[in-house]
């Protein structure tokens, strides 16, 4: 047991054992280790639940998010085991040792769950934060701009009032006659330009400071362009883990990241033979499809039609437009708009393969479907 | 006759070697090896300052690779196993949350930071 070496942990077990048992109303039905694992797996379907609620997990870390769920399931497998036999009554002729390992497993795969879905928390609010830090930085510069500019008016406006009454003191010096008056206004004068020297120089250690300032700004701009750039590179990661999501669903199919967005290959096995009509195993992709296109609602989807250079050329693109058209159609009766979607027939003109052997001309003869990425027209993207 | 003796031989020959393939395979030390990944783990952890700003999952890790190694030295390799498995998701959880957790005080001080800005631009006098 773990639990000789944590001292402290038996306390927490302690505390978690009583939680578990008044929820369950299970005192004295279960022993101190079943207890304590099921306590493990509340926690971890908690953990889970909470994760999977929120949105910027499935957009940031979906993938420990995937990994989390993997880990609750084989929980749950070892949970149901352990239950299956107590249902049965034959709880009581399992071997102790037995059951202390099916428990162990138990307690070790809900933590490992828990803790997962606890780090796809941490890592979707660590790029919600970070992206926060950008705006706030341009915020604080914009606010900082502002008051500079405002001081600076102000000082201006200071430096104004300063010329003018020394230009007035001069001109009083030139009228006046009396030579305690002139003395009188050459001393005010005097005060006065040594003030406004003053304000000037200040003025420069301002200016000095606002570009400071702007330096300091412009050093901004260049971590912001940085941290874009690694936005960029995690919506490419994103990219990357819906490929995955996308193709652990459909294992019928083979997908690719490209430019455009995800490439999923129909293949003419698929198919029946010479036909359009999608067989049993592919009809249960396109409902994974239809799934995934109804979550993301900004996605398009471009059905690109393709065969072999096997007969004419009349047949082969009659062929290769049923064939998109028939996964339009999967798509549309499943309730995805008609108007994401857009199809197209090539023929042969888009060989995968050479064609000189049947290997190669099985696999010119597919069907494209393009998960297009956000906000792109399925017709920007036709091939020249 | 001969062939029950015979039989009875070979279950017992069979079950003595079964069994002493079960206890090798538990005091087998098969986790020693895993505790250089884990250890850089941890590493990685701290230098996401995790020491700072993920204390609890950091120090959840390293005590559990510390108690994994005297599961090791009681040939307890179950329990080794175990808490190597979860030593490393602390490890990992500790890598996930040390940057949020600087990055939600970084945005917190930038929040005060331009309000004490906004405040300080209500008190400037007006320009004429």
């Amino acid at each position: 047991m773990i639990y000789r070496y944590f001292p402290n942990q038996l306390k927490t077990a302690a505390l978690a054992i009583a939680i578990g048992a008044a929820l369950t109303g299970c005192i004295g039905a279960t022993d101190h280790s079943e207890q304590i694992a099921n306590q493990r797996l509340e926690l971890a379907r908690v953990a889970y639940a909470q994760a999977k609620a929120d949105p910027q997990v499935e957009a940031y870390s979906l993938r420990t998010l995937l990994s989390a769920e993997k880990s609750l399931q084989e929980a749950e497998q070892v949970h149901e085991e352990v239950y299956a036999a107590k249902s049965t009554g034959s709880y009581g002729n399992i071997d102790s040792s037995k059951k202390k390992v099916l428990l162990n497993d138990l307690s070790r795969l809900a933590y490992i769950s828990e803790r997962k879905s606890q780090t796809s928390v941490a890592l979707a609010e660590g790029v919600v934060a970070r992206d926060e830090i950008v705006k706030l930085g341009r915020e604080r510069a914009e606010v900082q701009l502002l008051k500079s500019q405002m001081e600076q008016q102000l000082l201006q406006q200071d430096l104004a009032a300063k010329v003018a009454d020394l230009e007035l003191a001069r001109q009083q010096l030139t009228t006046a006659t009396n030579e305690t008056e002139r003395a009188r206004i050459i001393a005010d004068i005097q005060a006065q330009e040594a003030a406004l020297a003053k304000a000037e120089a200040y003025a420069e250690a301002r200016e000095a400071d606002g570009a400071r300032a702007l330096a300091v700004e412009q050093a901004r701009a260049a971590v912001q362009a940085k941290t874009e750039a690694q936005a960029q590179t995690r919506e490419a990661e994103k990219a990357k883990a819906e490929l995955a999501l996308l193709l652990t669903e459909m294992s019928e199919l083979q997908g690719q990241l490209t430019d455009r967005g995800i490439v999923l290959t129909i293949g003419d096995v698929l198919f029946a033979t010479g036909k359009s009509d999608l067989n049993a195993s592919a009809q249960r992709s396109m409902g994974k499809l239809a799934d995934f296109l109804e979550k993301k609602p900004n996605r398009n989807l471009l059905v690109e039609g393709h065969t072999d250079n096997v007969g004419d050329i009349l047949y082969n693109q009659g062929l290769s437009e049923q064939r998109a058209e028939a996964v339009k159609f999967a798509m549309v009766n499943r309730g995805i708009a008609p108007e994401r979607i857009v199809t197209i027939g090539y023929g042969k003109n888009y060989p995968l393969a050479n064609n000189n052997d049947a290997i190669g001309k099985q696999q010119n003869r597919r069907v494209e479907a393009i998960i297009l990425n956000e906000g792109v027209l399925p017709a920007s993207q036709f091939r020249d | 006759m001969k062939k029950n003796k015979v039989s009875r031989y070979l279950l017992i020959g069979l079950a003595t070697l079964g069994l002493g393939l079960a206890g090798g395979c538990a005091t087998k030390d098969t986790v020693s090896s895993r505790f250089p990944a884990l250890q850089d783990n941890i590493s990685a952890a701290k230098a996401a300052e995790a020491e700072v700003y993920a204390p609890a999952s950091l120090k959840a890790a390293e005590a559990k690779l510390e108690a994994a190694r005297l599961a090791v030295q009681a040939k307890d390799m179950v329990t080794a196993n175990t808490l190597v498995d979860k030593a490393m998701v602390d490890a990992d959880y500790a890598r996930a949350e040390a940057p949020t957790v600087k990055a939600k005080n970084e945005a917190k001080v930038m929040r005060q930071a331009i309000q004490k800005v906004r405040a300080e631009i209500a008190l400037l006098p007006a320009v004429n």
